[in-house]
């Protein structure tokens, strides 16, 4: 080591001894290996972030324009057509505060989904904690939907609504909407090294579930008798709170936190199979 | 344990082929379970034991700390799995892997480099990449960049760096982990000589300063030069593991084929016959002459000869790149001759191989032969006159070219050209 001229190496017996045998099954989730490694995991961040904002001609007009553009379809197709419901908040104000939370869990859910196939080279070349490939793609949607917030901010000034003490709540369910986000991308991550064609799967399936949450509708707009089905969909709670945290609704602490400890158990779930088909990465990918 | 690697009964097993669990499509899935919804669709060792192979077969070895091992086989003899399982990137299927220390692999450089990212964002992402810590990248970041001399050209993406550029960059980052065992994966073949001069500098620095290392290469030369110890690998298993002079001097006995011409192709040309003599009216002006005859399969355009003279070091001493213009065309059943005269200069004594490669239009590669040997330069009567063949690199040794065709065809072209 030329950096350690004139320094002794440590004796080999203080060296801390590594050992690889064959894992059969199931695998713990190695958090303190991941707690390890967090730089990597803000390395991976920062890289997607850079990247998204530096080579785009639209920069971060982009994590604008997404959302108001589809505020402004929504608005007139379910708003004005549809005359869907809006909780007495001005239609727009109602939908862009849904589809904020909303475009970043499918964003997370969709780059998490090819983050592996897509780091195959690093994968197939190099070791380090492969969790974090999928798990470091929350980063770059977290910056477009903070900055997608200040449009929040600024249309319900033009709209004259005011956030209150609901506000409280946001951290809660930016947490629950990573983890499911997580879980989800994650699993299908794994899936799709695998079966590659899974991925085309995945754009449908964020669009449907889309429908099935409480995005371009409130909840009450379900018959009473039916609603219980609406939160067996973890995302109705984070996205209902995301709304109720911006605009000053009542929050159920209740929904917020059994979705929480739903969401908890998918993102468990998710990282566990990940874990589980991690070995074989190498030698399919 | 005291030694920095002990490897105990590692194995590896990879399938052959493509079965409904590895990179398969989803959809093929969903078929076979609405084909047969209740068999369970889990690898079972036994029915698909036909596609199965060992990569890697109970191979035990241990490296002392601070020693320099080199990794010698021929391509799928197991090198880069033993690579893949000691990094762990792949898990064993059997085995032990048991090292002390920080194991860094450079399996391949530039991992993870972005195009995007500058020189230096791409020096911390990389460095993360390889487990380095950020303040840690910070210390070194200075020594890296002037290893790899890019200075002015830090804060630049490296999508505008030179390939050259690049790699210097990737290999420094790696170099300056500082780890406690170090694997190296042939990213030494990458930039020019000079830099890979320097990569071996660092290496042996390394391997002085106390770090264990192991060292896959192609070049004997390389591997000699920089370890102590060789592990011969054939077929996956571990044929010798010992002194480098030993271990080269076998892998090299086994691979030196019979001197039939053997290769591959795409059927359009095969060659068939190639005979050389040597020519040495003195010790420093060997001229070497040979000739090669090939069957034309189907109709050509101009067809020729491009070939490789190294010596059984693995060097590359002459390589002749024939041009276009001295490319001859001829009907399918066409025999066709190509003539040569290589003034070699010098020669070592010792044994040389050659590779062909025939070329038609603008550059496809039809056929193309493993090393063939070629001929052997005996060594002069007062042997201390002889000269070693590592000091005798001819790279632009003139070729005079010659062909024509032998039957049936049109001889369009009887190219004279240097090298």
């Amino acid at each position: 080591m030329s950096g350690s001229a004139g320094i002794s190496p440590p004796p080999t017996e203080s060296l801390p001894v590594t050992v690889i045998r064959p894992v059969e099954g199931w695998r713990r989730i190695d958090f303190a290996e991941l707690w390890d490694y967090r730089e990597l995991f803000w390395a991976l961040c920062r890289r997607d972030i850079k990247v998204r904002y530096r080579q785009t001609v639209l920069g971060a007009s982009w994590a604008i324009l997404q959302p108001l553009v589809s505020m402004l379809i929504f608005t007139v197709i379910f708003g004005r057509l549809a005359n869907i419901p809006s909780e007495g908040y001005p239609y727009p104000v109602f939908v862009f505060s849904g589809l904020l939370p909303w475009m970043f869990f499918s964003t997370v859910v969709s780059s998490g989904s090819a983050a592996t196939v897509g780091s195959a080279q690093m994968v197939s070349k190099i070791y380090f904690p492969r969790l974090l490939v999928p798990l470091s793609s929350v980063g770059s949607p977290f910056v477009d939907l903070a900055i997608a917030s200040v449009i929040l901010v600024l249309l319900m000034a033009l709209y004259g609504v005011s956030p209150g003490a609901s506000l409280v709540f946001l951290p809660l369910c930016l947490v629950g909407m990573a983890l499911v986000a997580l879980g989800i991308g994650t699993a299908i991550s794994a899936i799709t090294v695998s079966y590659r064609d899974f991925r085309f799967v995945v754009p449908f399936m964020v669009q449907i579930w889309m429908y099935i949450t409480p995005v371009v509708y409130p909840p009450s707009f379900i018959p009473e008798s039916w609603r219980w089905l609406l939160y067996l969909n973890p995302m109705t709670g984070f996205v209902d709170g995301f709304r109720a945290a911006f605009l000053d609704k009542p929050v159920s602490i209740a929904v917020l936190l059994i979705s929480l400890v739903y969401a908890s158990a998918i993102f468990y779930v998710g990282l566990k199979y990940y874990r589980k088909v991690e070995q074989r990465f190498a030698d399919v990918i | 344990m005291t030694n920095a690697i002990e490897i105990r009964g590692l194995s590896k097993q990879y399938r052959l082929g493509r079965g409904v669990t590895a990179h398969g499509d989803f959809r093929e899935l969903l078929a076979s379970w609405f084909r047969s919804p209740l068999r369970r669709r889990v690898r079972s060792e036994s029915s698909a034991s036909v596609d199965l192979f060992w990569a890697l077969n109970d191979v035990s070895f241990s490296v002392e700390r601070g020693q320099a091992v080199g990794v010698i086989g021929k391509n799928g003899a197991g090198k880069s799995t033993l690579l893949k399982l000691l990094c762990r990137i792949a898990t064993p299927t059997r085995g032990e892997i048991e090292y002390r220390g920080r194991m860094a692999g450079l399996l391949e450089v530039g991992t993870g480099f972005h195009p995007e990212l500058t020189g230096r964002e791409n020096v911390f992402l990389n460095g993360a990449i390889l487990g380095m810590k950020r303040r840690e990248i910070q210390e070194k970041l200075d020594r890296i960049v002037e290893f790899a001399e890019v200075e002015n050209f830090l804060d630049t993406p490296v999508k505008r760096y030179s390939s050259g550029m690049l790699v210097r960059l990737a290999f420094s980052v790696s170099a300056h982990i500082e780890p406690d065992i170090l694997i190296v994966d042939e990213v030494l073949a990458v930039g020019d000589v000079a830099f890979q001069r320097k990569c071996l500098r660092k290496l042996r620095e390394l391997v002085e300063g106390g770090t264990t290392v192991l060292f896959v290469s192609h070049s004997m030369d390389t591997v000699q030069s920089l370890t102590s110890k060789c592990l011969y690998l054939e077929f996956g298993e571990l044929k010798y593991y010992g002194d480098t002079p030993r271990a080269i001097d076998l892998y090299l006995a086994a691979n030196r084929s019979d001197g039939s011409i053997t290769g591959y192709g795409d059927g359009r040309v095969t060659i068939t016959h190639l005979e050389a003599e040597l020519d040495a009216a003195n010790r420093d002006s060997m001229d070497i002459r040979m000739t090669v005859r090939c069957h034309l399969q189907r109709d050509v355009e101009v067809f020729r000869l491009d070939f490789s003279i190294e010596n059984d070091r693995g060097i590359e001493l002459i390589h002749y790149m024939a041009p276009p213009e001295t490319g001859i065309e001829g009907a399918a059943g066409t025999e066709v001759e190509f003539r040569y005269r290589v003034a070699a200069g010098p020669l070592g004594s010792g044994e040389y191989l050659i590779t062909l490669s025939g070329y038609v239009n603008r550059g496809d590669l039809v056929t193309q032969t493993n090393k063939i040997p070629l001929l052997t330069v005996p060594r002069p009567v007062d042997q201390y006159g002889g000269l070693s063949q590592r000091i005798r690199p001819m790279l632009n040794a003139p070729v005079h070219s010659e062909a024509r065709v032998l039957s049936d065809g049109i001889l369009t072209q009887a190219g004279i050209g240097p090298a």
